[in-house]
């Protein structure tokens, strides 16, 4: 008997949780973040030399800041969920509240995002990001009624506090990439079908409605989707003022043809055109402008492979926290990256909002790497043994 | 699905399969998308991309010059500019911007964590040296254009004031706008009230005029010179342009812009009118109905032909014209006459200088001058003949020699005598249907002087030889004795019976000129057509348009050029008045079909189209219509063909036109006084004249009774039974069969064409020899 537990420890040791599985699909993730940095600094550096070798620096920062979240078991964040979840509620009330001086809270164009830490801004809304996927994925590990329809509803109404808060500072770009990575992972966790088809549907139904709502959108939104509509049946009237954002990043994306036209044009395409926010927001029509439709493909090749790589540590990891949390992670990240692109080529209106690993920024590159190092966290634990698979459910 | 199932037992990785699957799909969106943008449309997008790169400036370009026949030149641009200054620079918000330009440089991408205090403060540093190189520059400005600094500084601070004054005026009127707009449609209209620039705050401003090329190249330079000192400051980028010349050349117009003094010989004038000494008339403008005149830009213009400096909205036009008086080639305009009847060709295209702002490179497209139009006018002619229209020589005012005298007793004129009359005249080279000379009077300036209500009553700015028809009365004559024989219905020498009346037992209708109790109602007896017309006997003529009939005399005027316009060249030509073929003429015979044969009824013609008419007779029916351009192809759509008139049909008229000033009874002889004494209307050795007279019914004329300017008083009266005086003169060498010119002048309320009109057609033939178009007598009687 002792002999027989003897040889199945010795078997289970190497399958042990404290040995790492250092050949993950994680590295594959890792890599595509890294080579879609680079690209960004070297968008960057066609229009603003100097921020690129900043970005440069904040990607050594958020690299090491990866590193370091990967090594302690994320399993442990778990306890942490709650705790951080509120504290990132907090913060966000915290931009909001107007007494808060300007030293520490400065708006820009009027929104009330960040706050400023002497070294660098914050964006609380980054945080939000990490801890409301965190908390999602241990709700919905703890519960199971997320798969009767008041329990599905529920998930969305706890979305609603950070989405509501993100929408009033506002930031309607990122309030609104909580609610398809919510549907993706409670898809992934093995929501009803049926109940994710009534979501999509009053989703699709929702924007219309806001649209056509009276005060429900602000004046300058509703502005931009109407420039996109007048883009779209060829009407340029409104390029110079309400579309002019849009107008000018389609004639750059445009002109980059095929293979771009190179680092030099580039710049004097980019500058005579007085494209706004080229190294931030409109990064994307920077890389298709110097590295033509190739350049383009290569950069959502690179996001779709980002994505296969999450995809796989999510099926390779057993546990069905780490499986939601890189599920969650994945797709917040490719839903920006949807959106950002989206936006820059014209077929979304215009929401200021970044290109993940691409766009110039500390904060967020920091965060999005942060995001990486949990997701390579989550790939480096072997399962326990004789773990069972989360998530088995009868179709 | 079962494969699916069988190959991911576990939920988990079979929900990951339909969300990788599911994310696929906005990523072919997107992919599609882009290839539109970058593949389909990509082209386009990167020439309009590239197009902000390029900072285009269009260069000047010149009028075409105006010749006459002899190469004399009646209109040419005269190069001038003006020195505009851009608003911001006026303003001071120029010396500001690159100040924050070069903040912004220096300070670097920390620029924008910066509060705006310390953005503020960042600007104001670098503000004087900015401020300092644009008073350095005006200062410079002002020694090389010898203009007063102080008056410069003056000038600056009048534009900005008034500038600023009116954009404040305009934006308050638009926010005013703009709220109402949004009170009534709060719907639609959203967001807040963004006031914008006005044309003149982004347009430069002319602080100095007149400048020659050499001084403002120079201030171009010197500006250059500035900007390039300067960027430095900037990294090497050149600051916004301090200086734009403006291209303002003048249009000089020598024959209109100043007094012509013209002598004239005034031996030869009728008796009355004669005089040793040569008179000295004052032309105010040489051919000014002609030649027109230039005017800025109007509406209706930019709605014509527009400019376009690339084919975004249309075809590429750099001729077109451009809105706002300060714009490069927006000035001139032709305004009447040929310098508007020949816009097109005589307007250039802008040069375009463009530079490439990423490589510097510069491509240079030059301007293209209009081109140079060569007129068949002869200037010298022309003012010779508007001299000879003036009132001052008396030809053209209503004289005792025009009612003749019965015995010693003056025949009671309708009009008082010395009234001014208007009229005009035309001189035609037949062989190629050119105009060498076309007067009205009064002439266009004369007309511009005269009290409104005068001007009016006397239709004064109308060029009298294109744009006004007159019945042609007699004139008609020849062509349609031509037409007659050509068609068969008369026989070459038949002759016609003048009765006195046409219709018979109706002697009070249509009945002879001589058939009247003044001239003991005589009749003409049998004619032939050389008597017939040297008596411009009606009968006759009644006679012939009968037998051709209505429709096919209809026909034969419109084939002479009547009833629409020759495309001489010159704009709103009459087409004259021609009646319908079958139309509501009824070809019977009291009716308007016999007063067709002598030019009245319903008929008109102007001066050019009787000149046009004439020479087409000469030429045995070759058409070739007259013209005022050298060459025709600038001219629209003008006929051609040959009507095979009877050659000895128009040999016959010919004899008899010259009966008309040859023969003792001829209607073109004699100048009659007092007591039967008389001279000849033409005598003028050296060459031959052919000539026909033409007296038609004219409207009513009004007259100034108390001479007060104006047609409303006690005194003033409405004149009736009038007739308009006309006169067709051919001219040749006496050696040559036949003639080379035709001379129409046409007199209104002139009484009688032979000796109202005649003597002012003997006195241009008079002046065709001495400017060397006939070989005349030499001899002449001294």
């Amino acid at each position: 008997m002792s002999a027989r537990l003897g040889e199945m420890r010795d078997v289970a040791r190497p399958l042990g949780p404290r040995g790492l599985a250092w050949f993950n699909a994680g590295w594959v993730l890792l890599l595509a973040a890294l080579a879609l940095t680079l690209l960004g600094v070297a968008a960057i550096d066609t229009t603003r030399p100097g921020s690129a070798d900043r970005q440069l620096a904040h990607l050594v920062i958020g690299m090491a800041l990866a590193f370091a979240v990967a090594v302690p078991d994320y399993r442990k964040l778990r306890r942490f969920t709650w705790p951080l979840a509120i504290l990132s509620v907090l913060l966000l009330v915290f931009v909001l509240i107007p007494v808060v001086p300007e030293e520490i809270v400065r708006p820009r164009n009027g929104a009330r995002r960040w706050i400023n830490l002497g070294v660098t801004d914050v964006q609380p809304s980054e945080l939000a990001k990490i801890a409301w996927i965190a908390l999602m994925s241990e709700w919905l590990v703890r519960r199971r009624n997320y798969r009767t329809l008041p329990g599905f509803l529920f998930t969305f109404i706890v979305t609603l506090v950070p989405f509501v808060l993100i929408l009033v500072e506002p930031d309607l770009g990122t309030a609104l990439l909580f609610i398809p990575t919510l549907v993706v992972m409670l898809v992934a966790a093995g929501a009803r079908l049926r109940h994710v088809a009534l979501v999509l549907l009053i989703g699709a139904s929702i924007g219309p409605v806001a649209y056509f709502t009276p005060g429900v959108l602000k004046p300058h939104q509703v502005a931009r989707v109407d420039a996109i509509l007048a883009q779209m049946r060829g009407d340029d009237s409104l390029d110079s003022d309400e579309g002019f954002q849009a107008a000018r990043a389609r004639l750059v994306v445009g002109s980059g043809g095929l293979t771009g036209v190179g680092s030099e044009h580039a710049r004097a395409l980019v500058e005579y055109n007085r494209l706004p926010e080229e190294h931030n927001d409109m990064i994307f029509a920077v890389v298709a402008c110097r590295w033509g439709l190739l350049g383009g493909l290569a950069l959502w090749g690179l996001f779709l492979l980002f994505s296969v790589g999450g995809v796989f540590v999510a099926g390779g990891s057993r546990d069905a926290f780490g499986r939601l949390l890189v599920v969650g992670i994945v797709s917040m990240i490719f839903f920006q990256m949807l959106v950002n692109t989206g936006m820059t080529i014209g077929l979304l209106p215009i929401t200021g909002m970044t290109l993940p690993f691409v766009s110039y920024g500390g904060s967020s590159l920091v965060t999005t790497w942060l995001m990486v190092g949990i997701v390579l966290n989550v790939g480096l634990r072997r399962p326990r043994p004789l773990q069972r698979e989360a998530f088995v459910f009868e179709d | 699905m079962q494969i699916v199932r069988s190959r991911l037992p576990i939920l988990f990785h079979r929900r990951l399969l339909l969300v990788v699957a599911a994310a696929l799909l906005p990523v072919v969106l997107l992919g599609g998308r882009l290839v539109q943008l970058t593949i389909v449309d990509g082209a386009a997008l990167r020439a309009e991309a590239e197009r902000a790169a390029r900072r285009t400036r269009f260069l000047p370009t010149l009028r075409g010059t105006i010749l006459d026949r002899e190469g004399t030149v009646l209109a040419q641009d005269r190069a001038s500019w003006s020195l505009g200054v851009p608003f911001e620079v006026i303003s001071g918000s120029w010396a500001v911007d690159q100040a924050l330009r070069q903040a912004r440089l220096e300070v670097g991408d920390a620029w924008g964590e910066l509060g705006p205090d310390a953005q503020g403060e960042a600007i104001l540093e670098r503000l004087p040296s900015w401020d300092l190189l644009v008073e350095r520059f005006f200062d410079e400005v002002a020694d090389r254009t010898a203009t007063d600094p102080e008056r410069l500084l003056r000038e600056r601070e009048r534009i900005h004031g008034r500038i600023s004054r009116m954009s404040a005026r305009v934006n308050q009127r638009q926010r005013a706008e703009f709220e109402a707009r949004r009170a009534a449609d709060a719907e639609r209209i959203k967001g807040v009230f963004r006031p914008r620039p006005i044309a003149e705050q982004v347009q430069s401003h002319v602080l100095v005029e007149n400048l020659d090329d050499d001084t403002a190249f120079a201030v171009e330079r010197l500006a250059d010179g500035l900007l390039a000192e300067a960027a430095g400051r900037l990294g090497g980028r050149t600051p916004a342009p301090l200086v734009e010349l403006v291209d303002r050349p003048r249009r000089d117009h020598p024959w209109l812009d100043q007094p012509v003094v013209v002598e004239l010989d005034r031996r030869h004038l009728p008796e009355p009118l004669a005089d040793r000494r040569p008179a000295r008339i004052t032309i105010e403008g040489v051919g000014d109905h002609l030649i027109g005149s230039v005017r800025d830009v109007q509406k209706a213009d930019l709605e014509r032909r527009p400019f376009r400096a690339d084919d975004r909205v249309g075809p590429r036009d750099l001729g077109g014209y451009r809105a706002g008086t300060d714009q490069i080639g927006s000035r001139m305009v032709g305004s009447r006459g040929i310098e508007a009847a020949f816009e097109d060709v005589l307007r250039g295209t802008l040069g375009v200088k463009t530079t490439n702002l990423e490589t510097e490179a510069v491509e240079l497209e030059p301007a293209r001058p209009g081109r140079d139009l060569d007129l068949t006018l002869d200037i010298s002619l022309q003012a010779r003949i508007q001299a000879l229209l003036d009132p001052a020589i008396g030809l053209t005012r209503v004289q005792q020699y025009h009612y003749g005298w019965r015995g010693t007793e003056p025949v009671p004129t309708r009009l008082p005598l010395g009234t001014p009359l208007d009229g005009s005249v035309v001189v035609l080279d037949i062989e190629s249907g050119e105009l060498l000379a076309l007067a009205s009077n009064p002439s266009f300036n004369q007309g511009l002087e005269m009290p409104g209500p005068e001007r009016e009553a006397r239709a004064a700015l109308v060029n009298r030889a294109v744009e006004a028809a007159y019945p042609p009365g007699s004139l008609v004559k020849p062509l349609l004795h031509v037409a007659a024989v050509t068609d068969g219905v008369l026989a070459p020498g038949e002759t016609i019976e003048c009765r006195g009346h046409y219709l018979p037992g109706r002697p009070d209708q249509l009945r002879c000129w001589i058939f009247r109790e003044r001239y003991n109602m005589g009749t003409h007896g049998p004619l032939a057509i050389e008597d017939a017309l040297m008596r411009s006997c009606n009968i006759y003529f009644y006679e012939l348009a009968d037998r051709i009939g209505n429709d096919r005399l209809v026909r034969w005027f419109r084939d002479f050029g009547l009833d629409e316009p020759l495309s001489t060249g010159l704009l709103h030509e009459r087409d004259g008045r021609l009646a319908g073929e079958s139309g509501g003429n009824v070809p019977d015979r009291s009716g308007s079909l016999p007063m067709l044969g002598i030019g009245q009824a319903e008929l008109t013609w102007s001066p050019v189209q009787a000149a046009n008419a004439y020479a087409t007779l000469v030429r045995g029916g070759v058409v070739g219509d007259a013209r005022i351009v050298r060459d025709p192809d600038l001219l629209g759509d003008r006929r051609d063909g040959d009507l095979d008139l009877d050659p000895d049909a128009c040999a016959a008229v010919l004899e008899g036109m010259r009966r008309v000033v040859e023969d003792p009874s001829g209607t073109g002889r004699w100048l009659r006084y007092q007591n039967g004494r008389r001279e000849p209307i033409f005598d003028i050795p050296g060459v031959r004249i052919w000539g026909k007279t033409g007296t038609a019914q004219a409207p009513p004329r009004r007259i100034d009774g108390d001479g007060d300017g104006r047609y409303d008083g006690e005194a003033d009266r409405l004149v009736r039974g009038l007739s308009h005086a006309w006169f067709v003169g051919l001219v040749g060498n006496a050696d040559e069969e036949r003639p080379r010119y035709v001379v129409v002048s046409l007199l209104e309320h002139g009484e009688s064409g032979g000796r109202a009109s005649g003597p002012i057609v003997a006195e241009v033939i008079r002046m065709l020899v001495e400017e060397g178009y006939l070989e005349g007598g030499g001899a002449e009687d001294a």
